[in-house]
């Protein structure tokens, strides 16, 4: 191979000199992606519960040497309960129906979600990073004259005054933009006119998308945002634990065009010495508008010029703003109710189980249900003794922990224990209107195609209005243990999810390209063998362990997504 | 038609397209032709498993590479528990091997045990109808993506790389692999990233065993990049060491762990790249610190023990910390991060992948075993 390189090093250095010349104008741009900064970004998933020691970490960076304004948007999908009873249940954070009660008589209402947006600015000076709790927010404001607490406790309050005396420990404050009265970064950039309000509500779910503008809060064609997000549960007492999962913002990058090496400016390809001859493809309008191609329809009239066409390459080539959302979302994941054999609640030296931390002698007491302070260690069920955490077979020929059917004993599952997997995805739609809070332009059906470790194939789809949060065995059933998503149907232990968003015209404009972007979530939840799980962050009793990740994307729509800015 | 001609039309085809794609750098969310994975641990409390997926239509096959750098103890004990008596020396250990995925074909497996061939393996079942038995430890349920060997040694600490390749065992650029791995410690705790990927460019790669990431045309890659290049910079968004996390309240701490992989691998003579990592640390006052840190051929660290300016005693709470080669490096990084959070006797953990800015000009090689 060596010498046949050397023999035509000659003829491959003329080759790419000739090939160089010819290079046609090459769209200098990242695709959209959580690892690369971007104009946009978008934080699929927000969590808010104080009650339950539920809040989401919010970290944004500029990457840049210049100061950026970012024009945030939180928008409120937390579903609510039209019955207005006091005492009603939840419908935090996705359940479809709720309940109350009046006059001793039960009602029902189905949930009903929501989409409200609240903005805000923040200011970030040159490189410098930033970060916020959704419940609390931030601002630029008397930062070191804030009140904290001293960290060795987290009780003895401190500030400017009364530093913590305890060595080691120091004053632990709020999160705030520091870089204000008087404080300056080095080029004189401030973080004044930042201000982060608190979540819209708690509890809490919905998105969070940022977008580079300037002053006067018209979008900029910067790459220069990044971020990411931890969504992290404390539960406090003697039980106390702490789950985190964190995911990196999605961004979308701005198309830029520039002056390339061949001098022709990269989007439109007219020629140029220096990038001030690149006339920008942003307009810098209220509208963003986020991919799309100019194609030859089936009526033969150009997709965005409305030009007559036989052909797409008859239709003049159109330049978007943003890079193109993607045509379809990849989601790898263990099938609901599938034992990770990688967790062992095995009996520490200091004789607790490693994973639910019951008391124990050896590692049988940490598997099999067992009473202890009158509670079965696995079940959870009252108990009076060993013997009542024993699944068998009772009177009505029900289990007596599982209710199964049964004739016998054997026919009622053990009660030891596993650590299950359960797995959750978030869809947002790429296209928003922001300026007249219309949910129905984006809305969509997405689309799930299922492959197992065998190559077999499932389907399902569901609707998604502005936003979706679902465990992944509830898209096509309310029975977990029913659904293609589930283990015991999918028969194998991990599957490969595609996700697409389908066209939809039910809004009657046909605008967006319906486009879907999305965050995928896993859950680890203690329990017996015969309980499917069921945790996460909100119903957190079981839950073992979160990790969360970016889904995998795939192509681009022909269709334009936008986003429409209020007006100022 | 003739040899030089084909080779002219073929570099031709390099050229352009290497043109035109310039600007891309590594993927963690695009399917791509190598994948790497940058953090694999196995040491008796943590196992990795390993997910990766065909997203195409037809048959793909993949060599795998684990190169293993947990420190060797020369002496007695153990480095990994911090019981070596004599001198902890890193080491540089590959073991390969080759799976197969039909299409759409998704597989796992845990780095501790491998996966084994086993037609018989039981399916997952509901236990519906009732005389068929619920099941759901169904390791080994699936197609066999063939014989995966365990890790070969405990403590394992190291990365795995997975490049496609066609059925006779050649590089190709076919772009249909994607990966994840899962960090799981045996109480449960878990984190999660995405394989780092690197694109293979369509018609520039030649198929031989070396490897061109990058660049442009040289002795070693006479058709230029065959995949894309790494990238110039990572950028890590990170609490400062010992810093509180917000999210735990004032007693908690955060300490950051990154783990640092050169994108140039030499398979065929198993030596190591060592190179050094310089640090640009910015604080929320815009403040500039800077560090540096020598790797070879892998390298995990809490950034405490980079230098005292990630501590919480020097920053603010939020950092942003770029990573970037020396000039003339003769390789790039790639990387993971992984955040550990602490409340009182309580742990938690995060991963994170790394973003990028740009794409090394130079090309990184990896050399690939000729075999026997």
């Amino acid at each position: 191979m060596r010498e046949r390189a050397v023999r035509s090093r000659w003829l491959l250095g003329a080759v790419c000199a000739a090939a160089l010349c010819c290079v046609p104008p090459s769209r200098v741009a990242a695709d959209i992606a959580s690892d690369h900064p971007a104009a946009i970004l978008v934080f699929p998933k927000l969590l808010v519960e104080s009650t339950g020691g539920l809040d989401t970490l919010v970290r944004i960076s500029n990457v840049s040497q210049s100061p950026i304004n970012v024009y945030c948007f939180y928008v409120n999908a937390t579903p609510e309960c039209p019955l207005d009873l006091p005492g009603e249940t939840s419908c935090f954070p996705n359940k479809r129906t709720c309940f109350g009660e009046f006059g001793g008589e039960l009602f029902h209402s189905e949930c009903q979600p929501k989409w409200q947006e609240t903005d805000f600015l923040i200011r970030l000076t040159r490189e410098q990073p930033t970060g916020w709790l959704v419940s609390k927010g931030e601002r630029a404001q008397n930062c070191d004259r804030l009140d904290g607490v001293c960290s060795n406790d987290g009780t003895t309050l401190c500030d400017e005054d009364t530093p913590c005396l305890v060595p080691g420990s120091r004053c632990v404050r709020p999160a705030c933009l520091p870089l204000d009265d008087g404080r300056v970064g080095r080029d004189g950039q401030t973080n004044t006119g930042s201000a982060i309000p608190l979540s819209p509500e708690d509890p809490f779910i919905g998105e969070l998308k940022c977008i580079a503008v300037d002053e006067g809060l018209r979008p900029v064609a910067r790459n220069d945002l990044i971020g990411n997000v931890l969504i992290g549960r404390v539960q406090a007492g003697p039980d106390e634990s702490i789950e985190l999962a964190g995911y990196n913002a999605i961004g979308i990058p701005a198309l830029l065009n520039v002056c390339g090496p061949e001098h022709v400016c990269t989007l439109n390809g007219t020629p140029c010495q220096t990038n001030l001859q690149c006339e920008p493809t942003n307009n810098r309008d209220n509208t963003l508008v986020i991919g799309g191609q100019n194609v030859c329809q089936a009526d033969h009239l150009c997709s965005k010029s409305g030009t007559t066409c036989a052909l797409d390459r008859e239709c003049p080539p159109f330049v978007p703003e943003y890079e193109g959302c993607p045509n379809i979302l990849i989601f790898d994941h263990y099938f609901d109710g599938a034992v990770d054999q990688q967790v062992e609640n095995f009996c520490t030296v200091d004789g607790t189980c490693s994973v639910t931390g019951t008391t124990c002698a050896d590692d049988n007491e940490c598997i099999d249900n067992i009473c202890q302070e009158d509670t079965c260690t696995v079940t959870g069920t009252d108990c009076m003794d060993d013997g009542d955490c024993v699944n068998e077979c009772g009177p009505g020929n029900v289990c007596t922990l599982s209710s199964e059917r049964c004739l016998e004993d054997d026919d009622c599952t053990d009660a030891t224990f596993q650590t299950r997997v359960v797995s959750e995805v978030t869809l947002v739609p790429c296209t928003e209107d922001f300026e007249n809070q219309e949910p129905a332009l984006s809305r969509t059906i997405a689309q799930f195609l299922v492959f197992n470790e065998f190559e077999q194939r499932f389907s399902a789809s569901i609707d998604v209005e502005c936003f979706r949060e679902i465990r992944l065995s509830n898209i096509d059933t309310e029975q977990n243990a029913r659904s293609i998503f589930s283990a015991g149907v999918g028969g194998t232990l991990t599957g490969q999810t595609r996700i697409r968003g389908g066209d939809d015209d039910r809004s009657g404009t046909m605008a967006a390209g319906n486009a879907l972007l999305g965050v995928g979530e896993e859950f680890r939840c203690s329990g017996s063998k015969f309980d499917f799980p069921l945790c996460n962050f909100v119903d957190a009793d079981r839950l073992v362990s979160a990790t969360a990740k970016n889904l995998h994307i795939q192509g681009r729509r022909p269709q334009s997504d936008y986003i429409y800015l209020p007006e100022q | 038609m003739s040899r030089a001609g084909t080779l002219t039309g073929f570099a031709l085809l390099a050229v352009f397209f290497a043109a035109a794609s310039a600007g891309a750098a590594t993927t963690t969310e695009r399917s791509a032709s190598i994948l790497i994975f940058p953090k694999v641990i196995v040491d008796g409390t943590r196992d990795t498993l390993i997910q990766i997926s065909n997203t195409n239509n037809s048959m793909v096959h993949a060599h795998c590479f684990y190169v293993n750098a947990a420190p060797f103890c020369i002496g007695a004990g153990d480095c990994v528990l911090g019981t070596c008596s004599g001198t902890c020396e890193p080491q540089w250990i590959e073991v390969d091997f080759h799976i197969m995925l039909t299409k759409q074909q998704p597989t796992h497996w845990s780095a501790n045990t491998g996966r084994q061939i086993d037609p018989a393996a039981r399916q997952c079942t509901s236990g519906d109808p009732p005389d068929f038995p619920s099941n759901f430890e169904c390791n080994a349920a699936g197609l066999s993506p063939g014989k995966v060997p365990p890790v070969n040694s405990i403590p394992f600490a190291g990365e795995l790389r997975c490049i496609e390749v066609d059925p006779s065992g050649a590089p190709l650029s076919g772009n249909h692999l994607k990966g994840e791995a899962t960090i799981v410690a045996t109480d449960g705790d878990a984190s999660k990233y995405n394989a780092v990927g690197l694109l293979g460019e369509p018609f520039s790669n030649n198929g031989d065993e070396i490897l061109c990431l990058g660049g442009g045309v040289s002795d070693e890659c006479p058709s230029g990049a065959e995949y894309e290049g790494c990238g110039e910079k990572l950028v890590v968004n990170h609490f400062a060491e010992g810093a509180d996390s917000l999210l735990f309240g004032p007693t908690s701490d955060v300490a950051t762990e990154l783990t640092i992989v050169p994108c140039r691998a030499d398979f065929e003579r198993q030596s190591p790249t060592a190179l050094r990592v310089n640090f640009v640390a910015f604080n929320e006052f815009e403040q500039l610190f800077s560090a540096g840190i020598g790797v070879n051929c892998w390298r995990s660290f809490f950034l405490a023990d980079v230098a005292n300016i990630f501590s919480i005693a020097n920053q603010t709470r939020f950092v942003a910390t770029h990573l970037r080669v020396n000039d003339g490096a003769n390789s790039g990084i790639v990387g993971v991060v992984e955040e550990y959070h602490h409340l009182d006797d309580q742990q938690t953990r995060a991963a994170f992948n790394l973003h990028e800015i740009g794409t090394r000009p130079l090309t990184d090689l990896i050399f690939l075993p000729e075999g026997p």
